[in-house]
C-alpha cells in the first residue's frame, strides 16, 4: 500500500501540471482530487493528499455558509465559490458580474486570517475579459493571484489552447491558474506538454465517465468499450479501471516519463471502434454508479447516456460566439 | 520514543497527517533511500534542499525530487553568485515544484522585481512555482513587493506590467524574529502589504509549541514552513539544555535514534497543528512530543470552527 501510494504520488508530480481527477470512488488513492459540494466524500478526501471542493453553480451550488462549513470539516486545499455560468439563457455580461458579486459575498464571509483553505477564483470566457472587470471593479479578487478557468469544456483543443495563451498574455505566469474540465484529451495532453506554463492545474472526470459508460481509454485516448463491471463490489473494479487512465494520462503528460514517439499510436482503429460503438449505444447495458467507501453492495444506475456529472452546464457557447458577445460588450 | 511515535512512524500515517496540517512543513534534507518502493521510514512528501546540496550531490536530489510530492530548490548562494537564471535552470532540470530565490543586497523594488521578471520570461519546460523572497528588513521589503509587483504605474525600471505572485517566502527569520510575537508581527507586516491569500512560506523559523499554537489559531496565516539541519543542531550541541533548547528534553532523546529527526519533527508540527488533535487534548499531546511548550504565550485567540474529528475516525 505504501509503494503503491509513492508510486503515484512520483507519476502525478512528474506530469506537467497537477492532474486533479473530478468525481467521486474513494476506493483508491490519487494525490489530486476534486469534488463537487453535493458530492464531497470523507473517503475521497482521505484518499488524496490534495483537495479541491468546487461549490458548484447558479442554484444548485452550495451557499456561502455550507461552502465555509464543508471548508472546516474536510481541509481542501482550494475550495471555489459559487458562480453563474454562461449558457445558451445567460449572456456573459451577466455570468461575469454575477460570479464577481458571488466571489465577493463569498470573501466578505470568511476570515482570510482563519480561513484554512486557498479561494480560486472563477473566470468566464473570455477570461481576460472577466480579469480587467474584476480590475475594475472588484480589485481584491483580482489581486489574489488563484483562477479556475471555466466555460471551456466543449471546446476544441484549439480553441482552448488559444484563449490559454490570452490570457496568460495578460495574467502573466506567476499567477496560479487551474483549467476546468480538460486535460486529459489527447491534443491537450500534447499542447501540455510543450507548454507546460501555460496551466498550474486541470481537473477531469473523463476517467470516471469511461467507467460508467463501461469504457477505458488507453494511449490513443479513445473509449473503448469493454463493459461496465457488475454486481457487488464492482466500485472496486471501476477504481482500478479509473485509476489505469489517470496512470496513463499522468505519464502521457510528462516528457520525462514518455517521449514523443511514444505518444504516436495509431488512433484510427479506436476512432473506427469508437463510431460503431456509438450506433449501437441505444442498447448499451447497466452500470453500476461511483462509490463513495461504503460498504459492500453498490446500485446499479442507467448510464446509457456518455455525460459529464453535473458540475457543469453540458453545452458552453462555442468560442466564437463568446467571442462576438465580447466585441459586442466593449463596443458598448 | 514517545506516545506520538506509534502515529508518525508509519508511513502511510505520515502521508495522511501531511494532507490534513493546515501547514505544509518541508524537510530540507535529502531522502537517503534509493528507490520509491523503500519503505524505511524515512518518507515525507515535502522536501526541499538548497542549491549547494544539489551541486554536491545531484543524484541524491534527485532521489529526492522522485520520493517526494512536492519538492522545493531554495537559494543559499553567496552575494555575487546568486545570478537567479542559474538556478532556474537547475529548478527546471532536477524537477522542483518550486524555487526559493536569494537576496542579499540592494533591497529595492528592483532587486524584489528581478527575480519575478527572469522567472516571467524564462521558458520552463514543466511548472515551476517562483515563491518570491522576503528578506529582512521585513517592512521595507514588502513595501517594495507592494509597489514594484503591484502598483507598476509610473514605474519606469523593473516591472512594466503588474504582476499576480501568490506565493512569498520571508527568509532570516530565526536571526530576525525568534519569538511567535516577533513572528506575527512580520507575517503581519507582510499579509498587509501583499494580496489576499497570498501563500506565506516560513524558511527555517523557530519551531516550538508556540508556533504550533499560532498555527492553530490562524491556520490560512502560514502555508508552509521548512526545518532544517540548523533546526536539530541548535538544540544537540553539547551543553544544550532543555531551557536553552527548542524541544523538550524528551524531544533531544527522542531524536537520537530511530526515525530521521527532521521528517519526526515534521510530522509531529504537522500533527499537532492539524485538526486531528483537539483542542482539549493539545497541551497533553504537545508535552508528549518533542517540543518545548511555553503555555504563558499570550497569542491571539481565535476560535476555529468545530474539528473534523479525532485521528482515530479519521485514519479507521
Amino acid at each position: 500500500m505504501n509503494e503503491e501510494i509513492k508510486q503515484r504520488n512520483r507519476l502525478a508530480r512528474h506530469a506537467v501540471v497537477d492532474i486533479y481527477l473530478s468525481g467521486g470512488n474513494g476506493r483508491f488513492y490519487w494525490p489530486n482530487r476534486l469534488e463537487p459540494y453535493h458530492e464531497s466524500t470523507p473517503s475521497v478526501r482521505r484518499e488524496s493528499h490534495r483537495y479541491i471542493i468546487d461549490s458548484g453553480f447558479g442554484d444548485d451550488g452550495a451557499s456561502v455558509e455550507e461552502l465555509i462549513d464543508i471548508t472546516y470539516e474536510r481541509r481542501p486545499d482550494y475550495v471555489i465559490p459559487n458562480d453563474t455560468v454562461r449558457t445558451g439563457s445567460t449572456s456573459m455580461r451577466t455570468a461575469v458580474e454575477e460570479t464577481a458579486a458571488k466571489v465577493a459575498e463569498f470573501l466578505d464571509a470568511i476570515d482570510e486570517q482563519s480561513f484554512p483553505a486557498t479561494v480560486l477564483v472563477p473566470l468566464q470566457p473570455k477570461h481576460e475579459f472577466h480579469l480587467a472587470y474584476l480590475e475594475e471593479h472588484y480589485p481584491r479578487q483580482a489581486n489574489r493571484g488563484h483562477y479556475a478557468l471555466g466555460g471551456m469544456r466543449d471546446w476544441s483543443s484549439e480553441a482552448q489552447l488559444n484563449q490559454l495563451e490570452q490570457f496568460r498574455e495578460v495574467v502573466g505566469y506567476d499567477a496560479y491558474v487551474h483549467g476546468f474540465g480538460f486535460g486529459s484529451a489527447y491534443e491537450m495532453i500534447r499542447v501540455l506538454r510543450e507548454r507546460p506554463a501555460l496551466l498550474d492545474s486541470v481537473d477531469f472526470a473523463t476517467p470516471v465517465i469511461n467507467s460508467k459508460n463501461g469504457e477505458i481509454a488507453g494511449a490513443a485516448r479513445k473509449p473503448v468499450y469493454v463493459g461496465p463491471a457488475q454486481g457487488d463490489e464492482s466500485a472496486t473494479t471501476v477504481a482500478h479501471y479509473i485509476l489505469a487512465e489517470l496512470c496513463d494520462i499522468a505519464r502521457m503528460q510528462s516528457p520525462r516519463l514518455t517521449d514523443g514517439d511514444d505518444l504516436d499510436v495509431d488512433r484510427e482503429p479506436f476512432e473506427t471502434q469508437l463510431a460503431s460503438e456509438e450506433s449501437s449505444k441505444s442498447s448499451a447495458p447497466e452500470c453500476p454508479e461511483d462509490d463513495d467507501s461504503g460498504p459492500a453492495s453498490e446500485t446499479a444506475t442507467d448510464v446509457s447516456t456518455r455525460s459529464d456529472p453535473p458540475r457543469r452546464p453540458p453545452q458552453s457557447p462555442p468560442p466564437e460566439e463568446v467571442e462576438q458577445e465580447t466585441l459586442q460588450l466593449f463596443s458598448e | 520514543m514517545n506516545r506520538l511515535t506509534p502515529i508518525v512512524s508509519d508511513d502511510e500515517n505520515r502521508s495522511r497527517i501531511a494532507s490534513f496540517a493546515p501547514v505544509s512543513v518541508y524537510v530540507r534534507a535529502d531522502d537517503p533511500e534509493q528507490y520509491v518502493s523503500d519503505q524505511s521510514g524515512e518518507y515525507w512528501p515535502y522536501r526541499a534542499l538548497t542549491i549547494s546540496q544539489v551541486r554536491d550531490d545531484r543524484k541524491a536530489a534527485e532521489r529526492t525530487v522522485d520520493r517526494t510530492l512536492a519538492f522545493r530548490l531554495v537559494d543559499d548562494r553567496d552575494p555575487g553568485r546568486n545570478f537567479t537564471r542559474e538556478l532556474y535552470e537547475l529548478a527546471d532540470e532536477i524537477g522542483a515544484d518550486q524555487v526559493l530565490p536569494i537576496i542579499h543586497t540592494g533591497i529595492s523594488r528592483d532587486a524584489i522585481a528581478g527575480p519575478v521578471r527572469w522567472y516571467n520570461g524564462f521558458d520552463f519546460q514543466r511548472q515551476v512555482d517562483l515563491v518570491t523572497p522576503i528578506p529582512a528588513p521585513y517592512g521595507l521589503t514588502s513595501g517594495c513587493v507592494k509597489t514594484a509587483l503591484y502598483e507598476t504605474h509610473g514605474v519606469t525600471a523593473g516591472i512594466q506590467t503588474k504582476s499576480y505572485p501568490t506565493d512569498f517566502g520571508i527568509r532570516d527569520l530565526r536571526t530576525e524574529a525568534d519569538s511567535i510575537e516577533g513572528l506575527d508581527e512580520v507575517i503581519s507586516t507582510v499579509r498587509s502589504t501583499i494580496s489576499g491569500d497570498a501563500r506565506v512560506h516560513l524558511e527555517n523559523p523557530t519551531v516550538d509549541g508556540s508556533l504550533i499554537r499560532y498555527i492553530r489559531a490562524y491556520p490560512g496565516r502560514i502555508n508552509s514552513l521548512t526545518v532544517s539541519p540548523e533546526t536539530v543542531k541548535d538544540t544537540t550541541m553539547e551543553g544544550a539544555g532543555e531551557t536553552d533548547s527548542l524541544l523538550s528534553g524528551a524531544g533531544l532523546r527522542d531524536l537520537g535514534g530511530g526515525m530521521d529527526p527532521l521528517v519526526r519533527i515534521a510530522a509531529e508540527l504537522s500533527f499537532l497543528s492539524s485538526s486531528l488533535v483537539d483542542d482539549h487534548s493539545l497541551a497533553e499531546a504537545i508535552e508528549a512530543s518533542v517540543f518545548v511548550d511555553d503555555q504563558d504565550d499570550n497569542l491571539p485567540s481565535v476560535q476555529t470552527r468545530a474539528s473534523q474529528g479525532t485521528l482515530t475516525n479519521l485514519l479507521s
